[in-house]
Protein backbone atom coordinates (compact mmCIF):
# COMPACT_ATOMS: atom_id res chain seq x y z
CA UNK A 1 0.00 0.00 0.00
CA UNK A 2 1.42 2.81 -1.24
CA UNK A 3 0.47 6.84 -0.57
CA UNK A 4 -1.19 9.10 -2.66
CA UNK A 5 -0.62 13.13 -1.79
CA UNK A 6 -2.45 15.96 -3.61
CA UNK A 7 -0.29 18.85 -2.90
CA UNK A 8 -1.58 22.00 -1.63
CA UNK A 9 -1.09 23.46 -5.10
CA UNK A 10 -2.78 20.77 -6.83
CA UNK A 11 -6.50 20.64 -8.19
CA UNK A 12 -8.04 17.35 -9.39
CA UNK A 13 -11.11 17.85 -11.15
CA UNK A 14 -12.62 13.90 -11.71
CA UNK A 15 -12.58 11.09 -9.34
CA UNK A 16 -9.68 9.58 -7.50
CA UNK A 17 -9.56 5.95 -6.57
CA UNK A 18 -7.35 3.45 -5.40
CA UNK A 19 -5.52 1.48 -2.57
CA UNK A 20 -2.84 3.69 -1.90
CA UNK A 21 -3.45 6.18 1.72
CA UNK A 22 -4.76 9.15 0.41
CA UNK A 23 -3.47 12.90 2.06
CA UNK A 24 -5.10 15.86 0.22
CA UNK A 25 -3.13 18.70 1.22
CA UNK A 26 -4.73 20.42 -2.25
CA UNK A 27 -8.02 20.54 -3.91
CA UNK A 28 -10.41 17.51 -5.05
CA UNK A 29 -13.56 18.37 -7.25
CA UNK A 30 -15.85 14.97 -8.18
CA UNK A 31 -15.54 11.59 -6.07
CA UNK A 32 -12.92 9.96 -4.13
CA UNK A 33 -13.39 6.21 -3.03
CA UNK A 34 -10.08 4.73 -1.59
CA UNK A 35 -9.89 1.09 -0.14
CA UNK A 36 -7.28 2.89 2.44
CA UNK A 37 -7.69 5.66 4.85
CA UNK A 38 -8.16 9.04 3.70
CA UNK A 39 -7.22 12.17 5.06
CA UNK A 40 -7.69 15.45 4.25
CA UNK A 41 -5.20 18.05 5.89
CA UNK A 42 -6.21 21.18 7.32
CA UNK A 43 -5.46 22.94 4.15
CA UNK A 44 -7.28 20.47 1.75
CA UNK A 45 -10.60 21.32 -0.11
CA UNK A 46 -13.13 18.62 -1.27
CA UNK A 47 -16.03 19.11 -2.78
CA UNK A 48 -16.23 15.19 -3.51
CA UNK A 49 -18.46 12.49 -2.77
CA UNK A 50 -15.97 10.94 -0.16
CA UNK A 51 -15.55 7.34 0.92
CA UNK A 52 -13.19 5.22 2.35
CA UNK A 53 -12.72 2.61 5.45
CA UNK A 54 -11.72 5.41 7.59
CA UNK A 55 -11.80 9.45 6.26
CA UNK A 56 -10.28 11.88 8.43
CA UNK A 57 -11.19 15.41 7.75
CA UNK A 58 -9.16 18.32 9.38
CA UNK A 59 -9.81 21.22 6.37
CA UNK A 60 -12.89 21.54 4.44
CA UNK A 61 -15.13 19.18 2.78
CA UNK A 62 -18.49 19.75 1.08
CA UNK A 63 -20.40 16.50 0.05
CA UNK A 64 -21.30 12.95 1.56
CA UNK A 65 -18.56 11.14 3.52
CA UNK A 66 -19.04 7.66 3.90
CA UNK A 67 -15.92 6.00 6.50
CA UNK A 68 -16.91 2.31 6.25
CA UNK A 69 -15.10 2.15 9.60
CA UNK A 70 -14.87 5.69 10.88
CA UNK A 71 -15.10 9.26 10.07
CA UNK A 72 -12.85 12.09 12.56
CA UNK A 73 -13.87 15.20 12.05
CA UNK A 74 -10.77 17.24 13.37
CA UNK A 75 -10.56 20.68 14.86
CA UNK A 76 -10.10 23.33 12.34
CA UNK A 77 -12.50 21.22 10.10
CA UNK A 78 -15.50 22.91 8.18
CA UNK A 79 -17.39 19.83 7.51
CA UNK A 80 -20.83 20.76 4.84
CA UNK A 81 -22.63 17.42 4.03
CA UNK A 82 -24.12 14.34 5.22
CA UNK A 83 -21.66 11.54 7.21
CA UNK A 84 -22.73 7.78 7.15
CA UNK A 85 -20.38 5.67 9.30
CA UNK A 86 -20.37 3.30 12.56
CA UNK A 87 -18.07 5.57 14.32
CA UNK A 88 -17.70 9.07 14.23
CA UNK A 89 -15.52 11.55 16.45
CA UNK A 90 -16.41 15.17 16.53
CA UNK A 91 -13.89 17.39 18.02
CA UNK A 92 -13.93 20.38 19.68
CA UNK A 93 -13.35 23.12 17.06
CA UNK A 94 -14.65 21.45 14.15
CA UNK A 95 -17.64 22.55 12.21
CA UNK A 96 -20.09 20.84 10.59
CA UNK A 97 -23.84 20.77 9.19
CA UNK A 98 -24.76 17.92 7.98
CA UNK A 99 -26.75 14.72 9.03
CA UNK A 100 -25.28 11.75 10.81
CA UNK A 101 -26.46 7.92 9.70
CA UNK A 102 -24.41 5.60 11.59
CA UNK A 103 -26.89 2.56 10.55
CA UNK A 104 -24.24 1.41 8.84
CA UNK A 105 -24.29 -2.75 9.62
CA UNK A 106 -20.60 -4.08 10.24
CA UNK A 107 -17.74 -2.04 11.43
CA UNK B 1 13.18 20.81 -10.31
CA UNK B 2 11.19 21.18 -7.17
CA UNK B 3 9.46 24.26 -6.33
CA UNK B 4 10.73 26.18 -3.49
CA UNK B 5 9.13 24.38 -0.58
CA UNK B 6 9.15 20.76 -2.17
CA UNK B 7 5.09 20.48 -1.87
CA UNK B 8 4.36 18.25 -4.58
CA UNK B 9 1.44 16.10 -5.80
CA UNK B 10 2.15 12.52 -5.41
CA UNK B 11 -0.21 9.90 -7.26
CA UNK B 12 0.21 6.41 -5.63
CA UNK B 13 1.16 2.92 -7.37
CA UNK B 14 -2.34 1.88 -6.38
CA UNK B 15 -4.37 5.07 -7.51
CA UNK B 16 -6.68 5.89 -10.41
CA UNK B 17 -7.47 9.52 -11.12
CA UNK B 18 -10.12 10.06 -13.94
CA UNK B 19 -10.05 13.71 -14.85
CA UNK B 20 -7.35 16.78 -15.02
CA UNK B 21 -5.09 17.04 -12.84
CA UNK B 22 -3.61 20.88 -12.57
CA UNK B 23 -0.90 22.30 -9.90
CA UNK B 24 1.29 24.83 -9.46
CA UNK B 25 4.23 22.12 -8.35
CA UNK B 26 5.25 19.48 -9.35
CA UNK B 27 3.02 16.29 -10.15
CA UNK B 28 4.61 12.98 -9.85
CA UNK B 29 2.96 10.18 -11.05
CA UNK B 30 3.60 6.31 -10.02
CA UNK B 31 0.51 5.04 -10.60
CA UNK B 32 -2.43 6.06 -13.09
CA UNK B 33 -3.90 9.44 -14.74
CA UNK B 34 -6.52 9.29 -17.16
CA UNK B 35 -6.86 12.94 -17.96
CA UNK B 36 -5.16 15.85 -18.78
CA UNK B 37 -1.82 16.61 -16.48
CA UNK B 38 -0.40 19.87 -16.47
CA UNK B 39 1.76 21.73 -13.69
CA UNK B 40 3.46 25.09 -13.80
CA UNK B 41 6.70 23.49 -12.64
CA UNK B 42 7.30 19.67 -13.33
CA UNK B 43 5.47 16.40 -14.38
CA UNK B 44 6.95 13.12 -13.69
CA UNK B 45 5.91 9.84 -15.04
CA UNK B 46 7.53 7.39 -13.11
CA UNK B 47 8.41 3.44 -14.29
CA UNK B 48 5.42 1.82 -13.83
CA UNK B 49 3.22 5.02 -13.82
CA UNK B 50 0.71 5.92 -16.47
CA UNK B 51 -0.97 9.15 -18.25
CA UNK B 52 -3.80 8.78 -20.46
CA UNK B 53 -3.75 12.11 -22.48
CA UNK B 54 -1.81 15.23 -22.49
CA UNK B 55 0.77 16.15 -20.25
CA UNK B 56 2.43 19.80 -19.90
CA UNK B 57 4.41 21.52 -17.81
CA UNK B 58 7.50 23.20 -18.32
CA UNK B 59 9.92 19.92 -17.43
CA UNK B 60 8.68 17.22 -18.52
CA UNK B 61 10.14 13.31 -17.73
CA UNK B 62 8.99 10.05 -18.51
CA UNK B 63 9.90 6.93 -17.18
CA UNK B 64 6.55 5.28 -17.38
CA UNK B 65 3.90 5.50 -20.17
CA UNK B 66 2.46 8.51 -21.71
CA UNK B 67 -0.21 7.68 -24.34
CA UNK B 68 -1.28 11.94 -25.26
CA UNK B 69 0.76 14.44 -26.41
CA UNK B 70 3.72 15.39 -24.48
CA UNK B 71 4.47 19.03 -24.40
CA UNK B 72 7.46 20.56 -22.24
CA UNK B 73 7.42 24.12 -22.63
CA UNK B 74 11.51 23.76 -21.55
CA UNK B 75 12.39 20.11 -21.95
CA UNK B 76 11.61 16.77 -22.32
CA UNK B 77 13.30 13.87 -21.26
CA UNK B 78 12.11 10.52 -22.06
CA UNK B 79 14.22 7.35 -19.87
CA UNK B 80 15.65 4.08 -20.94
CA UNK B 81 12.21 2.66 -19.66
CA UNK B 82 9.58 5.78 -20.65
CA UNK B 83 7.27 4.98 -23.63
CA UNK B 84 5.26 8.10 -25.35
CA UNK B 85 2.59 7.32 -27.77
CA UNK B 86 1.84 10.75 -28.79
CA UNK B 87 3.57 13.68 -30.06
CA UNK B 88 6.37 15.60 -28.21
CA UNK B 89 6.39 18.99 -28.10
CA UNK B 90 10.03 20.60 -27.00
CA UNK B 91 12.67 23.29 -27.55
CA UNK B 92 14.97 20.15 -25.60
CA UNK B 93 14.52 16.37 -25.83
CA UNK B 94 16.77 14.12 -24.22
CA UNK B 95 15.77 10.20 -25.28
CA UNK B 96 17.40 7.77 -23.71
CA UNK B 97 18.12 4.59 -25.42
CA UNK B 98 15.38 2.15 -24.63
CA UNK B 99 13.00 5.07 -24.49
CA UNK B 100 10.44 5.17 -27.25
CA UNK B 101 8.33 7.45 -28.91
CA UNK B 102 5.42 6.79 -31.21
CA UNK B 103 4.09 9.98 -32.94
CA UNK B 104 5.97 13.08 -34.22
CA UNK B 105 8.82 15.20 -32.30
CA UNK B 106 8.33 18.67 -32.60
CA UNK B 107 11.26 20.91 -31.92
CA UNK B 108 10.29 23.59 -33.59
CA UNK B 109 8.93 25.51 -30.75
CA UNK B 110 5.14 24.98 -31.94
CA UNK B 111 2.19 23.67 -30.09
CA UNK B 112 -0.15 21.61 -30.31
CA UNK B 113 -3.26 24.22 -30.22
CA UNK B 114 -5.62 23.02 -32.19
CA UNK B 115 -3.92 20.24 -34.40
CA UNK B 116 -5.20 17.92 -31.80
CA UNK B 117 -5.40 14.74 -33.72
CA UNK B 118 -1.72 13.07 -33.39
CA UNK B 119 -2.14 10.21 -35.68
CA UNK B 120 1.22 8.38 -34.95
CA UNK B 121 2.83 6.94 -37.87
CA UNK B 122 6.24 5.27 -37.08
CA UNK B 123 8.07 4.08 -33.95
CA UNK B 124 11.45 5.72 -33.12
CA UNK B 125 13.51 4.16 -30.71
CA UNK B 126 16.57 5.96 -29.53
CA UNK B 127 19.99 4.70 -30.20
CA UNK B 128 23.09 6.41 -30.83
CA UNK B 129 22.13 7.31 -34.20
CA UNK B 130 23.85 10.69 -35.00
CA UNK B 131 21.50 11.56 -37.90
CA UNK B 132 21.64 15.27 -39.53
CA UNK B 133 20.09 17.68 -36.94
CA UNK B 134 17.46 19.78 -38.11
CA UNK B 135 15.37 16.53 -39.88
CA UNK B 136 13.68 17.20 -36.46
CA UNK B 137 11.55 20.02 -37.19
CA UNK B 138 8.22 19.41 -38.49
CA UNK B 139 7.55 21.08 -41.95
CA UNK B 140 3.89 22.39 -41.75
CA UNK B 141 3.58 22.96 -37.91
CA UNK B 142 1.39 25.59 -36.52
CA UNK B 143 2.33 28.94 -36.50
CA UNK B 144 6.10 28.78 -35.56
CA UNK B 145 5.75 31.91 -33.63
CA UNK B 146 8.55 31.60 -31.75
CA UNK B 147 11.86 30.08 -33.30
CA UNK B 148 13.75 28.18 -30.89
CA UNK B 149 17.89 27.80 -31.51
CA UNK B 150 17.96 24.49 -29.47
CA UNK B 151 21.39 23.98 -27.79
CA UNK B 152 21.73 20.79 -29.70
CA UNK B 153 25.23 20.40 -27.05
CA UNK B 154 23.09 17.28 -24.72
CA UNK B 155 20.63 16.45 -27.25
CA UNK B 156 22.18 14.51 -29.42
CA UNK B 157 20.50 11.64 -29.42
CA UNK B 158 17.34 13.20 -29.82
CA UNK B 159 14.56 11.08 -31.67
CA UNK B 160 15.00 12.55 -35.26
CA UNK B 161 11.74 12.42 -37.22
CA UNK B 162 14.15 11.01 -39.80
CA UNK B 163 12.28 7.41 -41.40
CA UNK B 164 12.43 4.97 -39.34
CA UNK B 165 14.66 1.75 -39.87
CA UNK B 166 11.57 -0.95 -40.97
CA UNK B 167 10.57 -2.50 -37.89
CA UNK B 168 11.81 -5.97 -38.37
CA UNK B 169 15.56 -4.36 -38.85
CA UNK B 170 14.89 -2.93 -35.16
CA UNK B 171 15.22 -5.34 -32.30
CA UNK B 172 14.83 -3.26 -29.61
CA UNK B 173 11.56 -1.83 -30.91
CA UNK B 174 9.20 -1.96 -28.21
CA UNK B 175 5.10 -3.04 -29.11
CA UNK B 176 3.18 -0.53 -27.48
CA UNK B 177 -0.04 -2.46 -28.23
CA UNK B 178 0.57 -5.09 -26.13
CA UNK B 179 0.27 -3.05 -22.97
CA UNK B 180 -3.20 -2.33 -22.35
CA UNK B 181 -4.76 -0.40 -24.41
CA UNK B 182 -3.21 0.92 -27.33
CA UNK B 183 -5.08 3.95 -27.33
CA UNK B 184 -4.53 6.25 -29.96
CA UNK B 185 -6.69 9.51 -29.41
Amino acid sequence: MGETTIGPRTRIEGSVTGRDVLVVEGEIRGTVTMEAPIRIEREGRLEAEVQGPEVAIGGTVQGHVIGLKKVEILPGAKMIGDVRTPRILISDGAVFRGRVDMDVGEG
Amino acid sequence: MADDQGSRTEIGPETLVTGDVRADEDIVVFGRIDGTVSSTTAVIVEDGGRVGSRIEAPTVIVAGWASGDVIGTERVEITESGRVLGNVYAPRLVLLEGGAVKGRVVMDGSRPDSVQAPVPTRTVTARPVASQPGTAARRSAAPASRTVREPVSATRAKAAAAPAPRAAANPGLLDLGDDGEPKVD
